[in-house]
């Protein structure tokens, strides 16, 4: 029994970081489709046929649609002198700009679902082998309490004993059901996520969550970059144009017509530094704290490993000492739990960095 | 040397926690630091505030809009303001007894050309015949002759005029059914700029209440800096202790003193801390980024966070914050203001259509609903500011409780010292107790921004209300 964790013990660390696994919900009906899931089928099945996604196109489509209107009304007089000048020089610049800010929203779109879907999916993998440690707590605590039991028959332990052992079952198994709730919830997000009906029963292969340090960024650098490329100031500064060209078309002509619309324009204009200005400081927030939130999570990787070092090392000398003679397998058995707990921490922090990374780099693009 | 540190670090944090705990990590007496105090951190962010400044250019460009609607209703006003006088021209028209007369009587304002306009204008048949010379100049006399009523000639002309104007709408006569009156003219020019009126109020209070959360925000995001910057000082004590534990497990390791297992467990622990310090500095960094694009300066900018405990408020008798909260708070005030709009709803629908009329039944269905609404309201606003009041009361008594708590901890920290001097206890032995007082002496500070916490909800509660609450 002991070899046998040992064995499991050297696996697991010799793959930290790969979590190999064949899991499989039961079935909810007998007529439900089985799906195979890896990591290589999941983020097309994420893109096909994604809500967000589809809606994200049609906006682009129907952005194009209104370019195309208004390069092909430039040159119409329209109804008044005022829609003369915003059909030559307002409608199609706005259109372009409608029409980048869509694309990019499509492309973010994309991002974050294959982000968040991959997320699910992670999450799902983590819960089944955290539900499988809580299982052989439970199975270790029984064994415990049935050792505790038979001591009362001797009279070697009293009824308290035994109270807070059942206790620690309660508990233990309170946690098993929670665990359990969250893995329901979580297979009917992956199965949403993955746009298939929420009966099909998920068999999920090998997966590797991806750890790779992310290399030191120049926050100078990626700074500049950001504030010539982010999409939201662009828009801002673009509208701020655009306002700039609509309150000249105002001054143009007939300015009583339009006194209290150039007025509000005016004070739009005004108000457009401002959010500018804003938006920059904020977008300056946002780059260094998610670059933060990438360094935290290496550092929690770290200090993951670190601890789990530490509960190997324990792990270790509990099994020399149970071989000799001086613990009991139980004890073994829960230093072999905390050390399995330890390693799924690490694998949560690996994938918490993985999500700080990408999201950090998605901000970027 | 860390030791040293440790001992002197923790009486300084006990003894002036606020400059020690609350300048930024590593800095020193500096001009660039930002000196920023939790009793105006809220004034400030909202001064800067874009989000502020928008929702009021929002307001003064939906005011401006109430004003620009009662001007473009103007002409449509003046038509409306002279259905009387259309009413009595049409009255002394149809009273005469055909347009004959009346062409006598445009025949006597001695003008033909005007004459001639105005026969054009009339509706039937005019003896040509009678527009001669000798026609013209005794038209008094004709219509003496014809004992029959003369109609002057600009009384008919502002009368065909403004049979046009309601011709336009098409009112054919100045007999308006009610419905068509209010339809046409009663909504538009009185109604609806109420809605106006009304929308621009609630924004106003809407408004009153966003500042309020931000305010809030500001006190708030403040508080967590603050808090951090004390855990911060905490792990810097743990790491340092950490240090100190792996430099005397090596010595004792080397010593054979204890196992490979616990000197390399003293090691990785040594580590972890540096990790988790190094990482609750990035947290507090995070903060006050927060803190900085809120008062709208550079997002890397030292500050020096202001938290000094004042004064405990008197609290006046719970009925004087409810009394304030049932004219100050928002849902009460839109309330208001939605029951008279809905209530010159009311009045306009049963003056034009009368009680039977869908619009009546629906405004004053609408205005019981904000009557029993305002009954609701009347009770959970109470209810919310004796709340507020309790919570006030119980910070306040936690918050003497921490302050017991932390000088009890400082004087354990002097025995100890006399104690550590005396050779009775070991240094390693005090650093527990050091922990404890700065824990101790912390968590008096945060207790007290709790309790200006609870203060400020009150003030919220007995004034605008939160921005989570009312309409």
């Amino acid at each position: 029994m002991i070899k046998l964790v040992k064995k499991k013990q050297l696996t697991t660390i010799a793959v930290l970081v790969i979590l190999v696994m064949m899991v499989a919900l039961p079935s909810v009906g007998s007529d439900s489709e089985h799906q195979t899931l890896s990591l290589a089928t999941i983020e097309p099945k994420i893109l096909e046929d994604n809500i967000a996604i589809e809606r994200a196109e049609l906006a682009v489509e129907i952005a194009e649609v209104e370019l195309a209107e208004a390069e092909d009304n430039q040159n119409d007089s329209g109804d008044s002198t005022y829609e003369k000048y915003m059909n030559r020089r307002y409608y199609v610049k706005q259109a372009e700009m409608n029409l980048y800010v869509a694309q990019n929203t499509l492309s973010e779109t994309q991002r974050s679902e294959v982000l968040s879907g991959g997320q699910i999916y992670y999450n799902y993998l983590l819960l089944v082998e955290n539900i499988d440690i809580k299982n052989r707590q439970l199975l270790r605590l029984n064994e415990e309490l049935n050792g505790v039991n038979k001591k009362i028959e001797l009279g070697a332990s009293t009824i308290n004993d035994r109270t807070s052992k059942e206790l620690e079952i309660a508990k233990a198994t309170y946690e098993l059901m929670q665990l359990q709730d969250d893995k329901e919830i979580l297979f009917l997000d992956l199965n949403l996520a993955l746009r298939q009906d929420l009966s099909t029963v998920l068999v999920i292969e090998g997966i590797e969550i991806p750890f790779e340090a992310y290399a030191e960024r120049d926050l100078s650098t990626d700074l500049d970059y950001l504030l010539t490329t982010n999409v939201d100031l662009w828009q801002l500064e673009k509208q701020d144009e655009l306002d700039a060209i609509q309150l000249d078309i105002y001054g143009e002509f007939d300015r009583d017509s339009y006194e209290s619309e150039a007025k509000d324009l005016t004070s739009t204009i005004k108000q457009n530094a401002l959010d500018i200005a804003d938006k920059q400081l904020n977008l300056e927030y946002e780059l260094r704290s998610k670059y933060n939130a990438v360094l935290n999570g290496y550092d929690s990787v770290m200090i993951k490993e670190l601890e789990l070092d530490n509960l190997k090392m324990a792990l270790e000398t509990l099994t020399k000492r149970f071989d000799v003679g001086f613990e009991t397998e139980n004890t073994v058995k829960a230093a072999q739990e905390n050390f399995d707990s330890g390693a799924l921490a690490v694998l949560q922090a690996k994938l918490d960095y993985y999500v700080a990374v990408e999201t950090y780099k998605n901000f970027l693009n | 040397m860390n030791k040293q540190w440790i001992r002197k670090g923790s009486l300084a944090l006990a003894a002036t926690l606020m400059l020690t705990l609350l300048l930024p990590t590593g800095a020193m007496a500096d001009d660039s630091i930002v000196e920023i105090k939790r009793d105006n951190v809220g004034s400030q962010v909202l001064a800067y505030s874009p989000t502020v400044k928008g929702l009021e250019l929002d307001l003064a460009s939906f005011s401006r809009t109430y004003w620009d609607l009662k001007e473009t209703m103007e002409p449509l006003n003046d038509i409306y303001v002279s259905l009387d006088a259309y009413e009595s021209l049409d009255d002394r028209y149809k009273s005469l007894s055909s347009s004959y007369s009346i062409y006598i009587g445009m025949i006597a304002s001695g003008d033909p050309t005007n004459a001639a306009i105005a026969m054009s204008m009339v509706d039937g048949d005019v003896p040509d015949t009678d527009l001669d010379a000798n026609g013209l100049s005794n038209a008094d006399e004709l219509a003496l002759a014809a004992e029959v009523e003369l109609m002057p000639l600009d009384s008919y002309i502002m009368y065909v005029t403004l049979k046009a104007k309601f011709a336009a709408f098409g009112f054919n006569s100045p007999n308006i059914s009610r419905q068509d009156e209010y339809d046409t003219f009663v909504y538009p020019i009185k109604v609806a700029p109420l809605a106006l009126k009304n929308g621009t109020r609630l924004l106003g209070v809407g408004i009153e209440q966003a500042k309020a959360g931000i305010k809030v925000g500001a006190e708030s995001l403040f508080d967590a800096a603050v808090m951090l910057r004390g855990f911060e000082s905490l792990q810097k004590l743990s790491y340092e202790m950490a240090q100190d534990t792996s430099v005397s497990a090596k010595k004792k390791y080397e010593l054979g003193q204890i196992s490979e297992l616990d000197y390399k467990q003293a090691m990785n622990d040594e580590q972890i801390a540096k990790l988790k310090y190094e990482s609750i500095q990035r947290d507090v960094e995070n903060t006050e980024m927060s803190l900085n694009v809120m008062l709208g300066q550079p997002v890397l900018t030292p500050l020096a966070l202001v938290s000094e405990v004042g004064e405990l408020q008197t609290l006046k008798p719970v009925e004087t914050y409810i009394e304030r909260a049932l004219e100050a708070r928002a849902e009460i005030m839109n309330n208001g203001y939605n029951r008279n709009y809905v209530s010159d709803q009311v009045y306009y629908a049963e003056k034009y259509l009368g009680t039977n009329a869908i619009e009546y039944v629906r405004s004053n269905n609408e205005f019981k609903d904000l009557e029993l609404e305002k009954a609701y309201e009347l009770d959970a606003v109470a209810a919310d500011v004796q709340k507020a009041y309790m919570s006030v009361i119980e910070h306040e008594e936690s918050f003497r409780i921490s302050k017991l708590t932390m000088e009890d901890a400082q004087r354990q920290q002097k025995d100890m010292a006399v104690r550590v001097e005396l050779g009775y206890v070991t240094e390693s032995m005090a650093k527990g107790l050091d922990i404890l007082v700065v824990q101790a002496t912390d968590d008096y500070y945060k207790t007290y921004r709790d309790y200006m916490s609870a203060v400020t909800a009150l003030e919220l509660a007995s004034g605008i209300g939160s921005s989570m609450g009312g309409n």
